[in-house]
Parts: structure tokens; C-alpha cells; sequence
């Protein structure tokens, strides 16, 4: 039991940094590619920073304390965060987004925030449920290449 | 229909999962407020705005109706706020389930099917019968609420923005992943009635087995993969996903139902049983759940689906397991409920005339409409074919008898409340100490 602990809060450790490194790439994407892609692949994108998002996430939440019973408070926020963050996925404003980095910047920052917020309040609710929500929004997101808008090339 | 069964199910499994461990109450009332509200505002948007883009709203249907744009948006609104309420009650259920049988492993019964010596050593008990309804309903519905979501939000977005184009198939396939998962999780949720409900009727316990485990895991992985039979007709569905409709079409309603419908039958044999309205109406539940499940599985066989397709039989299919099935769980129930409590019985002539009105009603409604389905009488046409409205005629005359018995039911149901002599609830347990004490 001892032997495991430095494990688990080396695999937390680990996972935070793959969140935190998966999450600043697509954070700072905005500056470093001008690009129009097919709105698919755009929200594909999103969906991999989303699941940095939600893995720094699940390493916040490794931290807090053990408890048997719900913390109710955190039900609200682990459904609507997605709800936000999918508003944010607005694809007919993506080619004004395209030329306006700093506003682009923060939409992805909404994105990433709003999985942060969902997989952590999941998580502080019940212990366990952080993984499904995790899981549940990576695909709801790359699900969403199934939404072209009009003018998508 | 399906959201009044929804919300008894919802109710009936909290109810039964609380008895195992602390559930927050605020979160369940904020749950059933948000699907009320969204309720309401599906009835505005259908009655007051003629909002028709049917309850299958698939798209774009419900942006191209001669209705305004605002009904359009409150179905849309309404939608989404009964998905926030059913998404609060699966993260509850299925962290409840977690908390209280040991995660993920201890809720899925793994050790007690795969390592059961080692399990039965160590004096573990698997979770009771009634866990597994809501660890399906919790995961399945988790999947299925995020599905609506991504559809929610898009349609939304669509309404808000004319310039956003959705691809009319893709919005299909969440659409029925959603809605025939949602509906098709009711009767499992109510599964959990007959668990706890028989055993008081009986006076036997429900044993758990590895059988009952094994057809539970089915139906968690094939309750969300078996949507695919409402689009054998697209043919540009990959035809891979069509043959895997049409095998989790079996994979998930066989199993569970059989080793349920069995495995509640052996509880009566040479039992005590007393045939109260409660434990006729649990038991002809089941019936219900079997024909009707038939009928589903032949329709989702694709040679049967070439010629029942968009018929009656679908109405018939779901009219059976929703009425016959689910209605009669949630009633045998609420009898059940009533009947431990009340200082009163009901009489053998007001139980027959309820039990030969409501049924045979019931039999004559759901007969026409497959009948009309084998004939190949289509649904939702405002002016059917022949034999359809002699059928319709025959079938409003079913309907109105079953429904003068369900009216019965209901006196019968509150004059027993307002008897209420004995607090005596629901735990078999002490039910079964009882019955060993009369013995």
C-alpha cells in the first residue's frame, strides 16, 4: 500500500503535465497557425485539448480529500460546463476567429476551461465519475466534426 | 408518454437505491424540476406555438415547418432542460452505485462472476438485484445525455444562427442514439420494481446470480449500440453497423429479460403468493415486456423491417411495452405500496372487474395496431389506408374500456390510501423475518 502512493502521485504528476502540455498547445495554437482547416478537423482539435484539459483535471482532483458522501454542489457544474464549452464550438464564427488570434485564443481558453471545470466538478462530486466525463466530452466534442458549417471547405 | 413512465422509473429506482445508501434529496427534487420545466415547454411549443416537427424532431424538419421560430426554440430549450434533469439523476445514480458497492469493479459484480470462490471466502455479498438496473440506467444514460447534448446545443446553435448547416445524417443517428436509448432504459430501470416487488408479494427473496449479472453487462453494452435498427433504411449508413444493429438488437433485450422473466416466475412456484392487484399487475408486467419485446425483436429483424417499417407495428411494439409493461410495473407498485399500508382489501369482484376491464381493454387496443402493422397500415399518416380505420375504430373502443379500468384502479388506489392504517414499508428483510416468524 505504502509503494503505491509515491506511484500514484507520480502517475497524477505525470498526467497533470501531459494535461497541462496537451492544453498550452492548443492555447496557444491560435498564434502559431493561421490556417483555415475543415471545421471537422477544427473540432477534432478541440477535442484532443479538451481531453488535456480534463486529464490536468483528474490531477487537481487527485488532491482532494476522501469522502463517502456527495458533495452536491459540484452536480451543476459537471453538466453544464460541456453545454458552455460545446456553445463555444460555434462553427460559423470560426473564419472571423481565424483572423482575430487574441479573441481566438480566448474561445479556445473557454473550451479548455469549461472541460477543466466539468471533469474536476465530476470528479469532486463522487469520486470516479471524472474518468466518464472525461471520456464522455472527448467524444462529444470530436463528435461534433459532424457539424459542418456553410462555406466549410 | 415516454417522459411520465421516465419519471416514475426515475423516482422508483431512487427510491429503492436510497435504501442502500445516502442520496442527496435537493439534487433529486432539482432533477424532476428541470425535466417538469423542460415538459412544460414542449406542451407551449406544441400547443401554443404548433410547433410539429414531431417528437423525433429530426433534423431539419423543425427549422422548415409552418410554424414561428420561437416554438421552435422552446421545444429546442425544453429538450435540453429534460436532458439536464435526466443528466443529474444519472450522475447520481451511478455515483451512488460506485459509493456504495465498491466502484466501478464491486458495482459490476466482476469478482463475484469471475473469481467467485476467492469472492465467497472473503464473505463479500454481490450488489443486490436492484443495483444493476441503476448502474445501466447511470452509465447508459450518461453516454446518451452527452449525445443530447452535443445534439441540443447544435440544433440551438442552428436556430440562433440560420448560417450553421448540419449534416442531416449525422444530426439522425445522435438523435436516435439518444431517444431510443433514453426510452429503451425505462423498462430496464423499472426491472428494479420487479426485483424488490416480488419478493413481498411472495414472501421469497430474489437471489442474484451469475446468470442475472452476465445478461446485465449485455444490456449495458447493447443498449447503446442497438439503435442502429431505426436506420436500416439509410443506405448510406455503413452496412457493418446495420448487421451490429440488428445483433444488439437480441444481444441486449434477450438475456436480461429472460433470466428476469424466468427467474421471477420460480418466486411464485408453490409460494404463498397472494394475488393482490399489486402483485397481478408486477406480474402481467412482464407479460407485456415479453410480447412487446417480441414484437421489437421482429421488427428489428431486417427481412421483418422491410415490410414493418414506418407500419403500426412500431406504435404496437412500444404501446406494449410502455402500457402493458412499464405502466403495469409502476401500478403493481404503487399497489403494492398502497396495499402494505392500508387497513382495507380490495374486494375479489372490484379486483376482477379492474383486472378483466383494464386487460381486456388493453388487449383489444394493442391487438389493432398490430394488425394494422402486419397489413402494412403506415403510421402518422393523417388519412390511412384500408383495414386502417376500422382498426382505429375497434382500437378507440379498447382503449376507452381499458381506460374505464384504469379509472377503477385509481378510485380503488385512493380509497386504500385513505385507509392508511399500517406504516409498514418496503423492506424485505424484515418481511421475510416476519414471514419466518408466522411459519
Amino acid at each position: 500500500m505504502k509503494d503505491n502512493l509515491p506511484r500514484k502521485r507520480m502517475v497524477n504528476v505525470g498526467m497533470g503535465i501531459l494535461g497541462v502540455v496537451i492544453s498550452l498547445d492548443g492555447l496557444t495554437m491560435p498564434f502559431r497557425s493561421h490556417e483555415m482547416t475543415t471545421i471537422p478537423v477544427h473540432h477534432l482539435l478541440h477535442s484532443g485539448m479538451a481531453a488535456g484539459a480534463g486529464l490536468l483535471a483528474m490531477a487537481l482532483a487527485a488532491n482532494l480529500p476522501r469522502r463517502d458522501r456527495e458533495r452536491g454542489g459540484w452536480v451543476l457544474p459537471a453538466v453544464l460546463a460541456p453545454v458552455a464549452g460545446l456553445a463555444l464550438m460555434w462553427p460559423s464564427e470560426y473564419a472571423y476567429l481565424m483572423g482575430h488570434h487574441w479573441l481566438h485564443f480566448l474561445d479556445h481558453l473557454g473550451i479548455a476551461l469549461c472541460s477543466l471545470l466539468a471533469v474536476f466538478a465530476a470528479q469532486a462530486y463522487v469520486r470516479g465519475l471524472g474518468w466518464p466525463t472525461l471520456v464522455y466530452q472527448h467524444l462529444e466534442r470530436s463528435q461534433q466534426s459532424g457539424h459542418p458549417a456553410a462555406g466549410d471547405g | 408518454m415516454i417522459v411520465a413512465l421516465a419519471v416514475c422509473a426515475l423516482g422508483g429506482l431512487w427510491f429503492l437505491i436510497r435504501r442502500h445508501i445516502e442520496l442527496s434529496r435537493p439534487l433529486a427534487v432539482l432533477a424532476w424540476a428541470l425535466i417538469m420545466l423542460g415538459v412544460v415547454g414542449v406542451i407551449v411549443a406544441t400547443l401554443v406555438g404548433r410547433f410539429g416537427g414531431l417528437y423525433t424532431f429530426l433534423y431539419p424538419l423543425p427549422f422548415h415547418g409552418n410554424w414561428p421560430g420561437w416554438s421552435t426554440g422552446v421545444f429546442l430549450i425544453g429538450l435540453v432542460l429534460v436532458n439536464v434533469g435526466w443528466m443529474i439523476w444519472c450522475l447520481q445514480m451511478l455515483g451512488a452505485v460506485l459509493r456504495a458497492f465498491g466502484g466501478l469493479r464491486g458495482a459490476l459484480a466482476w469478482d463475484y462472476v469471475w473469481h467467485r470462490q476467492a469472492f465467497q471466502a472473503a464473505g463479500r455479498q454481490p450488489p443486490p438485484p436492484e443495483a444493476f438496473p441503476a448502474l445501466v440506467a447511470g452509465f447508459d444514460g450518461l453516454i446518451a445525455g452527452m449525445d443530447a447534448t452535443l445534439l441540443g446545443v447544435s440544433l440551438l446553435v442552428r436556430w440562433l444562427d440560420p448560417r450553421v448547416v448540419i449534416n442531416p445524417f449525422w444530426a439522425k443517428n445522435l438523435t436516435y442514439f439518444w431517444a431510443h436509448t433514453f426510452a429503451n432504459l425505462i423498462i430496464y430501470m423499472l426491472a428494479a420494481l420487479i426485483y424488490v416487488g416480488l419478493p413481498y408479494a411472495t414472501r421469497r427473496s430474489y437471489h442474484i446470480s451469475v446468470v442475472l449479472v452476465i445478461g446485465w453487462w449485455s444490456s449495458m453494452i447493447f443498449i447503446l449500440t442497438n439503435y442502429f435498427h431505426h436506420l436500416y433504411m439509410d443506405f448510406v449508413q455503413p452496412g457493418i453497423l446495420q448487421y451490429f444493429g440488428e445483433l444488439s438488437s437480441y444481444l441486449t433485450a434477450v438475456p436480461v429479460t429472460a433470466v428476469t422473466v424466468f427467474s421471477a416466475l420460480m418466486p411464485v412456484w408453490q409460494s404463498r403468493t397472494r394475488w393482490t392487484l399489486g402483485a397481478i399487475f408486477l406480474y402481467s408486467g412482464l407479460i407485456g415486456w415479453v410480447v412487446g419485446g417480441i414484437g421489437a425483436e421482429i421488427d428489428a429483424s431486417v427481412p421483418f423491417n422491410l415490410h414493418l417499417h414506418n407500419t403500426l407495428w412500431v406504435p404496437a411494439h412500444f404501446h406494449t411495452y410502455l402500457l402493458g409493461g412499464c405502466l403495469l410495473f409502476v401500478l403493481g407498485w404503487v399497489f403494492l405500496l398502497l396495499e402494505s399500508r392500508s387497513a382495507r382489501e380490495t374486494s375479489g369482484i372490484m379486483r376482477g372487474t379492474i383486472v378483466a376491464l383494464s386487460f381486456g381493454g388493453m388487449i383489444v387496443f394493442l391487438l389493432d395496431f398490430y394488425f394494422g402493422g402486419a397489413y402494412g397500415v403506415p403510421r402518422r399518416y393523417a388519412t390511412e389506408p384500408a383495414p386502417g380505420p376500422i382498426l382505429a375504430q375497434i382500437a378507440t373502443v379498447g382503449a376507452a374500456i381499458m381506460l374505464a379500468g384504469f379509472a377503477l384502479a385509481f378510485a380503488e388506489g385512493l380509497r386504500l390510501r385513505w385507509s392508511r392504517a399500517i406504516d409498514r414499508p418496503l423492506w424485505p428483510g424484515e418481511l421475510r423475518e416476519e414471514a419466518s416468524h408466522e411459519g
